[in-house]
């Protein structure tokens, strides 16, 4: 499934715009310190030991790095200037180590309506949604008459329902997995490991997506010049380690934009295999691999040299390969840019090079128009590949260890437009996903009968309370520290729990 | 005060009507009627390298706060036209934050970037441009 479901030239420049505003969500004004290559064989362990990178007039030399082939390149952002050999080599020494609590943030670009997500459905308030926004309601049950249905949420004594692109199965999003496997019966108990806040955000709320957005990767309600995630890592990060905290993106997101701690933006691995001209096979590596088994005449040193470093590129290659491949059964949707990014970030866990957190920027959620034709594809993508990274990430043997979030600028508003989408409220809907989460509605929703001064969802949760409960319970740390105007109000779940992780 | 007190009876009348639990069957046999939410009094514009974009597509008659935002590498602005024919515009350089105000009635305003008009560098040519309805 595609997540860029381009039906008219309004879509198509809704597009435009979207990505002209993603590029906002990325500190542009801030060049990168240095371009780290990364080797083939770091995700491997570096079998063959770390390179000495050479200072050159220039910076450092490539030449040590591409002994065995890279893979990609990392755009390094650090108040200090790093040793490439250093950087791998703290890298390599925190993968002897067990793998640390990391988490990985993806944020639903443009605004998320998540009134359409995660549906009120006791009678009052569904009458109130219906009322407001007939034009692209969902209806109870099962999908029908051109409408989507709604598959109810356990342990909310029946009052909320997942949108059905949300859900597995079919006549839903058609996959085995998503939101209601994830979100498992709602107790917060073993299997339910998805926590649902359905209006987060903070008042007053602003309505632009640059502001809005700053103040969500800031983590406070001013203009800072770092992340939230960014003075976390300056507090509890290392300094020598820009692997700690990836953007998967061109630049840095602003969420992890610190102001000593070394952090990083990867846009994607190529991939490490032999191509060889003029040769077909579908296994170029299988041939030098032959070729590197063939022995060298006695005394010809340099060409058993050479041989012995085909046969351990080719090991290496065959090793990533294993690490960069789709996890059997992870069922990640096909071409998404999602999907994408989320099988490079389990490849980067995987690796366990000390990364602590990793951030995605994804999707165009801006729907003033057209809402269903858009978001609903989108759901299910996203819903599918949530579902998808947690199978990948256990088949690694790390789900334990790995928390993901999810989150938009602000939510929509509860009354929809004559042109079939909503404009920007207040209220969204943040997830936390993790077999560590306590899983169920992680606050009561607060009724559309009663709504702001603007018409919008009262906001239930400070999204900073969300923030302050990942360091607390999660991450590490004194929030106080990290978030400016704490501490904030604890999460209360719908049950009355007070707890984010289990 | 009144639309208050409207809004209050009629939630009375519908919690009346339907049980505290989600029924569809239910639901198709009462049909029930609440007020829509109030349109909001201001909006938000963020501008950038060529797109205009409104938080709002609608917004409620009478006093309406427009808070712009230049993000884009230039200068922008934000300019329309109300039904008396005043030109309300509020020029931004780059990083600026603007604010307008206006008493508009019902009815459609085209808002634009009205730099380089009448050139092939207009940015209103090139997608900074939306319209606003006002009810």
């Amino acid at each position: 499934m595609s997540d860029s479901p381009l039906h008219n030239s309004a879509d198509v420049k809704a597009l435009k715009c979207a990505d002209c505003a993603r590029s906002d969500s990325l500190v542009s004004d801030l060049k990168p310190t240095d371009v780290m290559p990364i080797p083939a064989d770091a995700l491997a362990g570096f079998p063959d030991g770390v390179p000495r990178a050479k200072r050159t007039a220039h910076g450092h030399s490539r030449r040590a790095f591409m002994r065995n082939g890279l893979i990609g390149a990392a755009s390094i952002y650090s108040a200090t200037k790093l040793d490439w050999t250093s950087v791998w080599e703290s890298a390599i020494a925190r993968a002897d180590g067990p793998m640390q609590k990391s988490i990985v943030c993806i944020y639903l670009n443009g605004g998320n309506d998540g009134l359409n997500a995660v549906v009120p459905i006791d009678a009052t308030n569904f009458a109130a949604y219906n009322a407001a926004r007939a034009n692209i309601a969902r209806v109870l049950g099962p999908s029908g008459g051109g409408k989507v249905g709604t598959t109810v949420m356990g342990g909310t004594g029946g009052t909320m329902a997942f949108a059905n692109p949300l859900v597995s199965g079919t006549g839903n999003n058609g996959d085995t997995k998503g939101f209601d496997t994830l979100y498992g019966d709602g107790s917060g108990g073993a299997g339910s490991d998805l926590a649902v806040f359905p209006a987060a955000d903070y008042t007053p709320p602003n309505l632009s997506h640059f502001e809005s957005r700053d103040y969500w990767f800031a983590g406070a309600l001013q203009g800072m010049a770092t992340g939230w995630l960014g003075r976390w890592l300056d507090a509890y990060g290392t300094m020598d380690n820009p692997l700690q905290a990836i953007s998967l993106d061109s630049s840095l997101s602003k969420q992890i934009r610190s102001n000593k701690a070394p952090v990083c933006a990867i846009e994607g691995l190529n991939g490490a295999a032999f191509t060889v001209p003029n040769v077909k096979s579908s296994s170029p590596n299988s041939e030098v691999q032959k070729l590197a088994a063939v022995q060298a005449s006695a005394g010809n040193v340099a060409l058993a040299r050479s041989r012995q470093i085909y046969g351990l590129t080719v090991d290496v290659s065959n090793r990533l390969h294993t690490l960069t491949t789709v996890t059997p059964g992870a069922g990640y949707p096909a071409n998404s840019d999602l999907s994408r990014k989320l099988q490079l970030a389990a490849t980067l866990l995987g690796a366990n090079l000390g990364t602590r957190v990793i951030t995605i920027d994804w999707g165009s959620f801006d729907t003033h128009g057209d809402q269903v034709t858009s978001q609903d594809p989108q759901f299910a993508v996203l819903s599918s590949a949530l579902g998808a990274f947690k199978a990948d990430l256990a088949a690694r043997g790390i789900e334990q260890n790995v928390v993901t979030m999810v989150f938009s600028e602000f939510g929509r508003r509860v009354m929809s437009n004559d042109s079939l989408g909503t404009d920007h409220g207040a209220g969204g809907m943040m997830l936390v996903s993790g077999s560590a989460v306590r899983g169920g509605l992680a606050s009561p929703h607060p009724g559309l009968t009663k709504l702001d001064n603007d018409g919008d969802l009262v906001v239930e949760t400070d999204f900073r309370s969300v923030y302050q409960a990942l360091i607390a319970e999660w991450l590490g740390g004194d929030p106080t520290q990290v978030l400016p105007g704490g501490p904030f109000a604890g999460v209360h779940r719908y049950d009355g729990g007070t707890q984010l992780m289990k | 005060m009144l639309r208050g007190v409207t809004l209050a009876g009629a939630l009375a009348i519908a919690v009346t009507l339907v049980s505290g639990v989600a029924d569809a069957g239910h639901l198709r046999r009462h049909r029930i009627f609440l007020p829509p939410p109030e349109l909001p009094s201001q909006l938000a514009v963020d501008e950038a390298e060529y797109t205009m974009r409104p938080s709002q597509l609608v917004v409620a008659a009478g006093e309406v706060t427009i808070n712009a935002y230049n993000r884009g590498m230039d200068d922008h602005d934000v300019q329309f036209t109300d039904s008396q024919g005043q030109v309300h515009l509020v020029f931004l350089h780059s990083g600026d934050k603007g604010v307008l105000k206006a008493n508009l009635t019902p009815g459609t305003y085209h808002f634009i970037c009205s730099l380089f008009a009448g050139t092939p560098q207009s940015h209103e040519a090139l997608g900074m441009h939306f319209d606003l309805t006002v009810k």
